[in-house]
């Protein structure tokens, strides 16, 4: 029963037009759009040096860590920064005439960042700040930790060698500030990462059209399903199964494409791509298995509103620009934190811009999380209904 | 012969409405069952109530002797029900809408091929097997919605008004397969409001109104109800005078007269002789008549009889 529902069910969705046209070509005639309008821009801007401000108070004096990492920034063929090491009051100057995007001000151990607009250039500035700080505080958590490991073995004549080492190591191998390049972070690719986001989140409309198929309040279709000896839940899991190959293929159509016209530049991180759109997948098609069993609203409602769900996700998570991402990480964190768009779009940023396997790992998961909470909410909701009007 | 529907008491209210009003009935093993009633009389609710997708206030209801719930699995393996509303993908053909469907119920490859090929020479979708609904009429599609519905092969089938909006060799064809999926041993429940069809199908029948029953019993049993034993239809040049009507009104075996549109009704009650006593009277009156026929009582008579309103909208 489980296979046979898969079988047809799949055939359905391959032989609606609609669906496939909203699944399928939608996201990639916006990926063209994208294509067409940031090539010019990104001929124009890419591989840039950005001019900034460092203030040279203090706390920076003592800051041997991030005066090394600066230089890294903004030394060799192609830098990142090209920094002016002033006082405050000059840099305050240099901002307002625009000589520089931004500056930095150390205060104690972080960074305050100093911008006038919120443009792609000062994200980029933040994005820096922010990633620094954390590394260092990572390094100061390893130092401590190898002192304390020390202490525990009884060795109280620490070698400071052997815990530089130690953090020389992982830095090499987790953090490549090195790496800071913007390959990947282009502007074409970072619209793709959100792109993806959002095509996950439209299979919802998938899920919609399978659940109004079997529900008895909705489609004389779901009442016929209701009177089988099949049990909701296994019916909800075979077609959801037969929704989700769907959309992966879906999503495969659009990767080929931005990998084969569309001038992305994914790097060699395919694979985790793929894993990452499959999650990002099954968390929209459960975004749209729970829309669905939680509102009472008619057909055409329900898909518009798993649309404009959408579109708000793909925005927070920085459709419109990566800086809407940011000022949501920085001041409303919770609100990326269930967002599945933002989990699919960090997962690409961990990927391409912070190197960093863990925070992928945990958008992985978080995006199994989610569809796992929904999924059982929506399970139970439905199970063993009957209803009081049809 | 056992009960393999036992309904007791069953109230069912939507908002503001009682939809169905304590209704009692069974409905036995092998019969054809008709559930007779004008629009809105609620049996398509009573029908939901009795697949457990409709929650109801009060009552119990059994099917082959167990309590039918939402989570009977083994009952609604036993069940086939043919929905008022076609339902079937419209992305998938003939074929594939049947064998899906078919395929909740019966695992096994070799037979769910059979009973999809009976389903198709039942309802004789033979020739359109790979047609999608869009393609087919309005009659084709029913009959395809009623394959849907059986090819598993129930021991109880609802059907739930399989004739309306179609064509007379469709209706046809869906009369005639309901017979034979009855002959083949299941019992039937077949909801409608055509009198003629559960004159002509069904064992037994009951009369909805309002959600409320107004008689059941075999169609005999039901034409007993009423006073009426013989309708006599005279069709004449000019309506009669009133002197004329009263005479023939105050006829000790006279049940009641209409006079419309140049036709004459004269119901009668039991008793014998009536189209010859009207035929002499008309003659001794010197009243000419073009034609003169005699009926027996129809359901639409005793549901007229009963409610005082017509069955037909
Ligand atoms: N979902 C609902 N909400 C409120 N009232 C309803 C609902 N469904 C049906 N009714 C009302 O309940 C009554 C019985 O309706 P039902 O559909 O059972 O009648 P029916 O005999 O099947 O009529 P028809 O021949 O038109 O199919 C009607 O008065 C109808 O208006
Ligand atoms: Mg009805």
């Amino acid at each position: 029963m489980f296979w046979i529902n898969f079988k047809y069910t799949l055939k359905a969705l391959f032989h609606n037009k609609s669906l496939l046209f909203w699944t399928y070509a939608f996201p990639i005639i916006l990926g063209m759009l994208f294509n067409l309008a940031f090539q010019d821009l990104e001929k124009k801007e890419a591989r840039s040096t950005y001019d900034i401000a460092i203030v040279q108070n203090e706390a920076w004096q003592d800051a041997s860590f991030y005066q090394e990492a600066m230089k890294e920034l903004s030394s060799g063929d192609d830098p990142l920064f090209h920094i002016e090491y002033t006082s405050k009051k000059e840099a305050n100057r240099l901002l307002k005439e625009k000589n520089v995007i931004g500056y930095l001000e150390l205060q104690e151990e972080d960074f305050d960042v100093f911008v006038t607009s919120n443009g792609m250039e000062e994200t980029i500035l933040q994005y820096v700040a922010d990633e620094l700080t954390s590394t260092k505080d990572m390094i100061v958590d390893v130092s401590i930790k190898e002192v304390d490991k020390e202490i525990k073995k009884g060795n109280y004549n620490i070698q400071a060698e052997r815990i530089e080492k130690k953090v020389r190591e992982i830095l090499d191998t987790e953090v490549n500030l090195q790496d800071v390049s913007l390959d990947n972070m282009s502007y074409t690719n970072i619209e793709y990462y959100t792109l993806i986001a959002m095509a996950c989140l439209y299979g919802g409309t998938i899920s919609i059209y399978i659940m109004n198929g079997i529900s008895a309040d909705i489609s004389s279709k779901g009442k016929r399903f209701s009177v089988t000896p099949i049990k909701k839940g296994v019916l909800i899991l075979s077609s959801l199964c037969a929704g989700f190959l769907t959309q992966i293929i879906g999503i495969g159509a659009l990767l080929a494409f931005m990998l084969f016209m569309g001038n992305a530049n994914f790097g060699d991180s395919i694979g985790n791509i793929i894993l990452l759109s499959m999650a990002g997948s099954l968390a929209g098609l459960s975004l749209g298995i729970f829309v669905s069993s939680v509102v009472k609203m008619n057909k055409g409602n329900k898909d518009g509103l798993l649309i404009g769900i959408s579109m708000l996700c793909s925005f927070f998570s920085g459709m419109m620009g990566m800086t809407m991402k940011y000022i949501i990480d920085t001041n409303l964190p919770i609100l990326n934190k269930i967002n599945p768009a933002a989990m699919i779009t960090d997962g690409f940023y961990a990927l391409y811009y912070y190197h960093n396997n863990e925070r992928f790992t945990f958008d992985l998961i978080s995006l199994l999380v989610f569809s796992a909470i929904l999924l059982t909410i929506s399970l139970i909701k439905e199970r063993r209904v009957s209803y009081d009007s049809l | 012969m056992n009960n393999c529907i036992e309904v007791k008491d069953l109230v069912k209210e939507y908002k503001e409405l009682r939809a169905i009003d304590h209704l009692s009935f069974e409905v036995k093993e092998g019969e054809i069952f008709g559930l007779l009633g004008p629009n809105g009389s609620g049996k398509s609710t009573t029908m939901n109530c009795l697949l457990s997708l409709l929650k109801y206030q009060e009552g119990q209801i059994k099917i082959f002797g167990q309590e039918m719930k939402p989570s009977a699995y083994e009952l609604k393996r036993r069940i086939g029900v043919v929905f008022q509303d076609v339902a079937v993908f419209e992305e998938l053909t003939v074929y594939e809408n049947i064998d899906y469907f078919c395929g909740l119920y019966i695992k096994d490859k070799e037979t769910r091929k059979q009973y999809v090929q009976d389903a198709l020479d039942l309802v004789a979708l033979n020739d359109y097997v790979k047609f999608v609904p869009k393609k087919l009429s309005g009659g084709l599609l029913r009959r395809l919605n009623i394959a849907c519905g059986i090819a598993h092969k129930p021991d109880l089938i609802f059907l739930d008004e399989p004739t309306v909006a179609v064509d007379p060799q469709s209706r046809n064809n869906i009369l005639d397969g309901i017979l034979t999926l009855n002959k083949q041993g299941a019992a039937i429940v077949y909801t409608t409001h055509y009198m003629e069809e559960v004159e002509i199908i069904c064992d037994r029948i009951m009369i909805l109104d309002k959600g409320k029953i107004i008689a059941q019993g075999t169609k005999e049993e039901l034409k007993n109800l009423v006073t009426m034993d013989e309708k006599v239809t005279v069709e004449l040049d000019k309506d009669l005078p009133q002197e004329i009507l009263a005479q023939i009104q105050s006829w000790e075996m006279v049940h009641n007269l209409s006079m419309r549109d140049k036709i004459l009704e004269v119901q009668f009650k039991q008793g014998n002789y009536h189209l010859s006593k009207l035929v002499i009277f008309l003659k001794e009156k010197h009243i000419p008549y073009h034609k003169i026929y005699s009926e027996l009582p129809t359901l639409n008579d005793v549901f007229l009889e009963l409610t005082g309103k017509e069955l037909r909208d």
